[in-house]
Formats: C-alpha cells, sequence, structure tokens
C-alpha cells in the first residue's frame, strides 16, 4: 500500500478542537483504521494539537493526516511560533503534552511557512482491515 | 443531606468546558451536602475537559462543597488515568 494523505483547514475559535478531530477520525475510518480505541486516542491527540493553536494562534489551523504503511502520522500547523512546552505535570498547559505522550509513540516541531507545524506519529492501530483494490 | 449528582454528557473539551463549569457553579449556590459528577455519558475528555473537572472541584471546595468525579468510561477514564488526576477527581 502506497500513502495515503488528507489535509484541511480549521478556522480557529473554541469548536476548532471538536471539528478538527471529528474530520480527521472520519478520514481515518475511511482509511481502514477502525478500531474504536485507537481512533478516541487519535481524536485527543488531534484535539490537543489543535486546542494549543486555538490557546496560541490566530486565523486557521492546518490539519494533515499521512499514513504510510500502518504508520500514521498528524501534522498540525499554525501561523504562531510559541512553542508547546512540557511544565509541572500539576500546570495546566501540561496535560496536554501529557496525554500525547501517553497516547502517541513520538513527537516533534519543525518551522512552517513562518510559524510552527507540530507532528504527532501515533501507535500502530490493531487489527486494521486494509482496504482492498479492485479485483483482476 | 444527601450529595447533588449531576449528570455530565457528550464531549468534554474547549467548547463545552465552560457551560459544564457554569452549571457547577449554579449547583453550588444551593450548597449541597456534596457534588457528584456522572461522566457516564461522555465519550471524549481532553485536557480542557480535564482542566474544567479540577477547576469545578476547586471552586467547590473554596465553598465547603466536596466534588468527586464518578463513572469516567473508556477515553476518559485513560485521559484522567495519564494525567494522575484520577485519584484526586475521585475523591479517593
Amino acid at each position: 500500500m502506497s500513502a495515503l494523505t488528507a489535509r484541511f483547514d480549521v478556522p480557529l475559535d473554541r469548536n476548532a478542537p471538536r471539528a478538527a478531530r471529528h474530520a480527521a477520525t472520519a478520514v481515518l475510518a475511511g482509511w481502514g483504521f477502525r478500531d474504536e480505541t485507537w481512533l478516541d486516542t487519535a481524536a485527543v491527540v488531534i484535539s490537543e494539537l489543535v486546542t494549543n493553536a486555538v490557546n496560541h494562534g490566530g486565523g486557521c489551523v492546518e490539519v494533515r493526516l499521512e499514513s504510510h504503511e500502518e504508520r500514521v502520522t498528524v501534522f498540525v500547523a499554525d501561523g504562531s511560533s510559541v512553542v508547546p512546552r512540557r511544565r509541572e505535570p500539576d500546570d495546566r498547559g501540561g496535560r496536554g503534552i501529557a496525554l500525547i505522550e501517553a497516547m502517541a509513540s513520538g513527537w516533534g516541531l519543525r518551522d512552517h511557512e513562518g510559524g510552527k507545524q507540530v507532528w504527532v506519529d501515533l501507535e500502530l492501530c490493531p487489527g486494521r482491515e486494509i482496504p482492498s483494490g479492485p479485483q483482476r | 443531606m444527601s450529595a447533588l449528582r449531576l449528570e455530565v454528557t457528550g464531549e468534554l473539551d474547549l467548547a463545552t468546558a465552560p457551560p459544564l463549569l457554569d452549571r457547577v457553579r449554579a449547583a453550588t449556590a444551593d450548597q449541597p451536602a456534596a457534588i457528584v459528577l456522572d461522566l457516564a455519558g461522555v465519550f471524549f475528555c481532553d485536557s480542557s475537559g480535564i482542566n474544567a473537572l479540577i477547576d469545578a472541584q476547586s471552586y467547590a471546595a473554596a465553598r465547603g462543597i466536596p466534588l468527586r468525579v464518578v463513572n469516567a468510561q473508556r477515553v476518559t477514564r485513560r485521559a484522567l488515568e495519564v494525567t494522575g488526576v484520577l485519584p484526586l477527581l475521585s475523591g479517593a
């Protein structure tokens, strides 16, 4: 199976995290990632990334999903260079990072068109049903 | 006096955290002996939701009203566990 990609923009307001995670999990389910627990986990990660963009960014956030074989990476880019930081665990901002670190296999940052892009590698999805191509 | 039980449903995130806090603030006005937030109907919770639950508990505690969270399910429970707040919110 080759790479699958999807990208969409979400206007940054209080409803952005919900809109983004619902759209993203619909795409992921369509790619055959249908394990409910895994999709719930993906939804938390995406919600955290977009919430961070709402709190620190402006305008729109760009969500990009990439699947290479069994691996899924989520990219969220916004126009802010404010970097999410791990703080004390009892600190409000630290809980978002703690959730991402607990629910994903890795994450990082890169510069993106004057702002930043956060990427998160999701854990492998159990029991993925790979969509089959047309029968020959 | 028995505890006031509030059933919370749907998704807890940036959009729904403020109404949840408003609901708890309103509930404390009647000075119940305790408040129980029943999360059985909550099917999503991220850090905004967790912060709202912590804030609700602090707000009630400042008015002498113990507040605890029960019946967190699936991803909500996992989110509370991995951030280490489940014992605090459960009143354990």
